[in-house]
């Protein structure tokens, strides 16, 4: 399927709506576990209030503790900014993979890998539905991470675009190129890719000057 | 008015015991640990299920404070320390009691608290009357 006006391919309807989906449980995932954080910062702060009140010195102020609240908050918010369904707008791409990145940082699902961020050179601004691109870093990432663990990102550019890439030591596995594609599907709405190598895997963001030259 | 504040816990518990709390969150383990060594416990701490097995293989505890959704799972020790016959104390299995959360196996050694706690709370189930 071809749009007319640009010649590009579209995704099929179908691999839209399993994209959608592995979202939904994605996001469920991710609240739960945000769910759960929340819950241990205010059990943790409601222990050092009753050490307190008991006339004890608790372990940790309370305001450090309040702080890492907040933090699991900010997680939630920008999980939350994801469903946004605004119109394309040039956008940093680094900001938005650090968002993405931001909603898994410390999450339950993601505790046994790290998440590390490397920029190569400039990044051109790109042209994307914001919360629609959120999502689909996030499935990439998450993706990332059930294949190779610990994961060290990159982020290059070149005038076209942006590409987030990462390694796969032991190779990519057929399920996980299923699920890769469920991905492409998404991202091909904003003119985007994902790319899938024998031991790597890249998604790729349009520039803005690239989007605006194919009318988008 | 009385305010309803928690008890100070400066009297000693009758019977010291050993203590292991295994939990990823370090705010709850020094607080947790802080509270029950004033009360005469020995407690020993562990991040993970890993590490919490560790401290099993190696040492007698009286009872067991494990956060079930810990790395490991807290489900992992529990399941070591049922099978093992020197263990005769009980199990608390702290939980965010979250739809998520992995089912508990019935069984009257272990205890369910629900995050948030009070304190003394953790003291009825460690140090109260049944079964060790």
């Amino acid at each position: 399927m071809s749009d007319p006006d640009t010649g590009a391919m579209s995704p099929h309807p179908a691999a839209v709506l399993l994209a959608n989906a592995g979202w939904s449980a994605l996001q469920d995932r991710i609240l739960m576990d945000l769910c759960h954080d929340l819950n241990g910062r205010i059990a943790a702060l409601y222990a050092l209030w009753q050490l307190t009140e008991m006339g004890e010195t608790p372990p940790t102020d309370l305001a450090s503790e309040l702080a890492r609240l907040e933090g699991v908050a900010g997680r939630l918010a920008q999980l939350l900014g994801a469903v946004d369904e605004a119109p394309p707008a040039p956008l940093e791409p680094r900001q938005l993979v650090e968002r993405a990145l931001k909603c898994l940082e410390g999450a339950s699902h993601a505790s046994h890998g790290s998440l590390d961020l490397a920029v190569e050179g400039t990044l051109p601004a790109v042209c994307v539905n914001e919360g629609r691109c959120l999502r689909t870093i996030l499935l990439f990432v998450d993706r990332a991470v059930a294949m190779a663990g610990d994961v060290a990102f990159t982020i290059r550019g070149d005038p076209d675009g942006v590409e987030l890439a990462f390694d796969v030591d032991g190779g990519v596995g057929p399920d996980d190129g299923a699920n890769l594609a469920l991905v492409d599907a998404v991202v091909r709405l904003d003119g985007g890719a994902v790319s899938v190598e024998p031991a790597r895997c890249a998604l790729r963001l349009p520039s803005l000057t690239r989007a605006r030259a194919e009318g988008r | 008015m009385m305010a309803n504040r928690p008890q100070a816990q400066n009297e000693g518990a009758s019977t010291p015991l050993q203590i292991l709390i295994a939990d990823d969150e370090p705010t709850i383990v020094s607080a947790l640990e802080k509270f029950l060594t004033r009360r005469g416990h020995a407690v020993m701490t562990a991040p993970d299920a890993n590490a919490a097995l560790l401290l099993v293989d190696r040492h007698r505890f009286d009872a067991a404070l494990l956060d079930v959704r810990m790395p490991g799972g807290g489900l992992t020790v529990l399941e070591h320390l049922r099978n093992d016959p020197a263990f005769e104390g009980r199990v608390v299995l702290m939980t965010g009691a979250l739809a998520t959360d992995p089912e508990i196996p019935a069984d009257p050694r272990v205890l369910r608290m629900q995050k948030p706690f009070r304190l003394t709370e953790v003291i009825l189930m460690v140090e109260g009357d049944g079964p060790r």
